[in-house]
């Protein structure tokens, strides 16, 4: 008896902690202490003023891109970068779409990002990098390694697979944010595969991964080094909604994620290696939280809704974080039930502090000289392209 | 002393080529384009209806104009263009016809032209209301 004692317990703590195991794993994306808070400052509006881009020969189809003394528009279609001066001034064009060592052989730009050291990286739409230096010449061209045994675009011939298998993931390409921690990219990732799409999957929800880690540090191989996170379990109460299922973030000097999805009011901060750290966040003001479902396989009503009345239905979206001596400064952007204004919120150390009204889509991207920078406005009908600024008050400085 | 005699022409063709291709780039004449319009616009359609457009435009410069590439949105799109030189004054066209093969239809469709212009990008717009 007293040999077979001590096995039995062995057996039965054996099981009992492969079940707490599986419930930790299940929940430790989510679960922790829940940091809300509110010390709201009384006002509701910032004064905005407008700096208009001089006019270029663009597609008007782009993005832009900050730094200290410049800032880029780049445009998507022709693949130039045109560079302004904090005034609007033009000065300056480099690449184009062509073969050249001083071009970019590509159809269209999906995605870029310009890493503090000037390299500067673009992704084009198959599955395609480039990378050039400070001096705009190019360095390579490639392909991304995904780092899986099946082939990049095969895995449509594979059952079953593993949710933490790479292949079934690609970028998405309808959040063009794209984050960066030294020699790393960060980009949010979908599955379409057959057997595990946000169309039909329940296991979709609770399993799928949400941002991809890409390792530029040998530009002649760059590869997707982890793929981190999952959905908020907000999106389960849901049967389905793979339209409002995007995931936004930011990431602070320790390589700390800062996440927010679309349907969820909290915001979620992780470590480097995902593991969650704390929670916060609050509901925005006139949001209309009444979402369509999908409950069958079709792409097409997927497309439909994901274009109809995005600019009306209460998403989150943008995050963008600041980091003042001691304090995280934090923006996230949210859509009101509204034709001309969606909220923006401001949380200083976890603290909701503002919840100001700002123009349709705006989000805030980069802070110089006392102003927070917006998201380009482009209207390329009329050829235009305008930011918006507003002075920072003395708090967020 | 072969292999060296070999390397040393090696290098001077790399080096010789390089610059030829640099010298051609920058030296490539360039002219001038007006398109009638870049922005086509038809009213709305639905599941497999075909739309036809044709957007023209005219070599306002010195030297012949060539149309060195057509990029447009996506499959869906098929195009012909005139492929030989306009010379200046002339006139050539860039016809697109879109199908849409399914219930959902985009907005808005743009197609990329290349040319030996001085702004050597374009867009065209068709604009389905």
């Amino acid at each position: 008896m007293k040999l077979y004692f001590p096995v039995w317990l062995i057996i039965f703590l054996l099981f009992s902690c492969k079940k707490l195991d599986d419930n930790s794993k299940k929940e430790s994306f989510f679960l922790s202490k829940n940091y809300s808070n509110t010390q709201l400052l009384s006002f509701h509006k910032v004064k905005m003023d407008t700096l208009r881009f001089e006019k270029i020969n663009s597609s008007y189809e782009g993005d832009i891109a900050y730094n200290k003394n410049e800032i880029y528009f780049i445009d998507f279609r022709f693949g130039y970068v045109f560079s302004f001066n904090y005034d609007g001034k033009y000065l300056n064009r480099y690449l184009g779409i062509g073969n050249n060592t001083d071009e970019i052989n590509l159809n269209q730009i999906k995605r870029y990002y310009f890493f503090p050291n000037g390299m500067k990286v673009f992704y084009g739409t198959k599955n395609d990098v480039h990378i050039f230096n400070k001096s705009w010449e190019k360095i390579t061209e490639g392909f991304f390694n995904w780092n899986s045994d099946i082939p990049y675009g095969h895995a449509k011939n594979y059952r079953d697979l593993n949710p933490n298998e790479k292949a079934i993931y690609s970028f998405d390409f309808n959040n063009t944010e794209t984050k960066g921690y030294k020699y790393k990219n960060y980009v949010p990732i979908y599955s379409e595969h057959k057997d595990f799409n946000g169309l039909i999957h329940e296991k979709y929800y609770k399993e799928s991964r949400i941002i991809a880690e890409i390792d530029f540090s040998n530009v002649y191989n760059v590869s997707v080094n982890r793929i981190l996170g999952r959905r908020t379990p907000e999106l389960s109460n849901y049967h389905f909604l793979p339209h409002y299922s995007s995931t936004y973030f930011d990431i602070d000097s320790q390589n700390n994620f800062y996440v927010s999805f679309e349907i969820d009011s909290l915001i979620y901060k992780y470590n480097r290696d995902f593991k969650i750290l704390h929670t916060f966040g609050n509901s925005g003001t006139n949001m209309d939280n009444t979402y369509s479902e999908i409950s069958s396989y079709n792409p097409q009503l997927f497309r439909q809704l994901n274009n109809k009345n995005r600019h009306l239905k209460g998403l989150y979206s943008s995050i963008k974080i600041f980091e003042n001596k001691n304090d995280i400064i934090l923006f996230r952007s949210y859509t009101k039930n509204d034709e001309s204004i969606d909220g923006l919120q401001v949380y200083k150390n976890m603290s909701l502090i503002l919840n100001i009204d700002v123009p349709k889509k705006f989000k805030v991207m980069y802070y110089k000289d006392g102003y927070f920078y917006s998201n380009p406005y482009i209207n390329d009908e009329k050829e235009i392209i305008y930011v918006l600024k507003f002075k920072a008050p003395c708090y967020l400085r | 002393m072969l292999s060296k005699i070999i390397i040393t022409i090696n290098i001077l063709l790399f080096f010789g080529c390089a610059k030829h291709t640099k010298e051609a780039k920058e030296n490539t004449p360039t002219t001038n384009i007006a398109f009638n319009t870049k922005i086509i616009t038809v009213e709305t359609i639905s599941k497999n209806d075909t739309i036809k457009a044709e957007y023209n435009f005219k070599n306002i410069g010195d030297v012949p104009l060539i149309i060195e590439s057509v990029i447009p949105d996506c499959s869906c799109i098929d195009f012909e263009y005139s492929k030989n030189s306009i010379f200046p004054n002339d006139s050539g066209h860039i016809k697109l016809k879109y199908i849409s093969t399914n219930n959902y239809i985009k907005k808005k469709l743009h197609t990329v032209v290349k040319a030996n212009t001085k702004s050597k990008f374009h867009k065209l717009t068709l604009k389905i209301n």
